[in-house]
């Protein structure tokens, strides 16, 4: 079965986020990182919406312009709200896989645990 | 791998960015290219210099551009910018209810009722009711068009006495002229070809009383002065509408102060406009599904047949017949009522979110504008 039709992507505002999380980065360096990372591949009318979106309620703030393009970094209230969403994800990750411990179901292959 | 990320391979300007990649940038609002339209043509040249396609993005940035317009997302809190847009929303609703006149127009003289012996189907009674509604709904649209056209006038009084003001004058006098043009040609080719009415007068419908049996022509003219008359009253009706409409839609695009007291007025003549416009999109879809239900068949109609084909070219005959107490579409209607009806109703929904869209940028504007 293939899991991303089950399953919606992350958000775009969560991978701009975490983008930003290393450092100022502008349009085009967001997309290329967000790519090698999550191998999720956003064009630019998402990741300026995005940016846009996070900017007007303060999460992220464009830089003094560099070759006329602005490069955007995460402001004090951004990193919080990161902070909470990856607590929020952690705590999802982390009950799922200690209950996957403990059912351990069966696997594809006979139930015989590989590696 | 932050500051790597910083510096994109060929960094480039517009000049490396592909024409259609500059069009879609401006296809987003006026605000919106002021504040990220440098950074986005320079993500187009960035993604062209490493050799990537820029066409396959372009779907993802009309789709902003799209959602930019209809959510305003990341727009200034300038009442100015606020009010613009409602005005401009405005504008696009008022405008989705120009082609639907066209539609209801056309639709309705398209039908070709055969009353055989005076009684209609069911089918042909709903269209007959549906096809009534069309005109009071155009009558409202048509209103709307007349305050809209007296915005333009107010904007005369900005223009200096003399050359300027009888230019814009006989800008604004066009589309009214060739709208009444094109009536009066209808009306000289019916003086030239009169058409005689047989049949009787009574009750098929709710909504209508009386109902003609068959119209032949009689031909004392030449039919292709008739046939020439027709369609150069077309072309003036048509074209003269649409310059109106091209008119309304250059006046609104004019940035400028507008008061917020001429915001509120056309947010609520915009919500009249609207229920004008649905109720218009409502009836033509009715109009036309019922009368798509009824069968038809070709038949070597007589009177039309005696007709040069020349008068038929002109929508003065219909060279088709339907079972007696039924009705048929003719011309592009016939066997397309799907492809109508979804215009209809497209145009509808147009409507309807321009002057939500109106309405939620006009408030925002006085909550703005509010000490």
């Amino acid at each position: 079965m293939n899991s991303t039709r089950l399953f919606p992507r992350p958000d775009p505002a969560l991978l701009v986020l975490t983008s930003l999380a290393d450092g100022p980065k502008h349009g085009y360096a967001l997309m290329k990182d967000i790519e090698a990372f999550s191998q999720v591949s956003m064009g630019p009318g998402t990741i300026f919406g995005c940016l846009a979106r996070l900017e007007e309620r303060g999460l992220v703030r464009a830089l003094e312009a560099e070759d006329r393009r602005h490069p955007y970094e995460l402001t004090a209230t951004g990193l919080a709200v990161l902070h909470e969403q990856l607590d929020e994800l952690g705590r999802v990750t982390a009950t799922s896989k200690a209950r996957l411990r403990l059912a351990r179901p069966a696997r594809p292959n006979g139930g015989r645990a590989s590696g | 791998m932050a500051e790597a990320g910083r510096t994109a391979p060929g960094a480039g300007g517009r000049a490396t960015v592909p024409l259609l990649g500059r069009i879609a940038v401006a296809c987003y609002p006026q605000w919106w290219r002021a504040r990220y339209g440098d950074d986005q043509l320079s993500f187009l040249a960035d993604l062209r210099a490493e050799g990537r396609s820029v066409a396959r993005v372009l779907p993802n940035l009309m789709a902003g551009a799209a959602w930019t317009r209809l959510s305003g997302t990341g727009m200034p809190a300038t009442p100015s910018v606020w009010r613009d847009r409602a005005r401009t929303s405005v504008t696009a609703s008022t405008l989705a209810a120009m082609p639907l006149v066209i539609l209801g127009l056309y639709a309705t003289n398209r039908g070709g009722y055969w009353s055989g012996n005076g009684r209609l189907s069911s089918a042909a009674r709903v269209a007959e009711d549906a096809g009534n509604l069309v005109f009071p709904a155009l009558t409202l649209v048509f209103v709307m068009l007349l305050f809209g056209w007296r915005i333009l006038i107010s904007q005369a009084r900005e223009l200096r006495p003399g050359e300027a003001r009888r230019r814009y004058f006989a800008a604004m006098a066009t589309p009214f002229l060739a709208v009444a043009s094109g009536l009066g040609l209808w009306s000289l080719a019916s003086h030239v070809n009169p058409g005689i009415v047989t049949g009787g007068s009574f009750k098929i419908s709710p909504t209508t009383h009386r109902f003609y049996d068959v119209t032949l022509f009689v031909s004392p003219g030449d039919p292709r002065l008739v046939a020439f008359l027709h369609a150069a009253a077309i072309v003036c009706g048509f074209g003269g509408w649409l310059l109106a409409a091209v008119l309304v839609g250059r006046a609104a695009a004019r940035r400028g102060p507008a008061s917020a007291r001429a915001i509120r007025t056309g947010v609520w003549l915009s919500r009249i406009g609207t229920g004008a416009t649905v109720l218009l999109s409502l009836a033509i879809s009715v109009y036309v599904a019922a009368l798509a239900l009824q069968p038809w068949h070709l038949v070597a109609n007589h009177s039309c047949d005696d007709l040069p084909r020349a008068l038929w070219a002109a929508g003065t005959c219909v060279p088709y017949s339907a079972p007696a107490g039924g009705a048929v579409l003719t011309g592009p209607l016939e066997g397309a009522a799907p492809i109508w009806i979804v215009l209809a109703l497209a145009c509808a929904a147009l409507a309807v979110v321009g002057t939500r869209i109106a309405g939620t940028s006009a408030r925002k504007a006085a909550l703005l504008d509010a000490p």
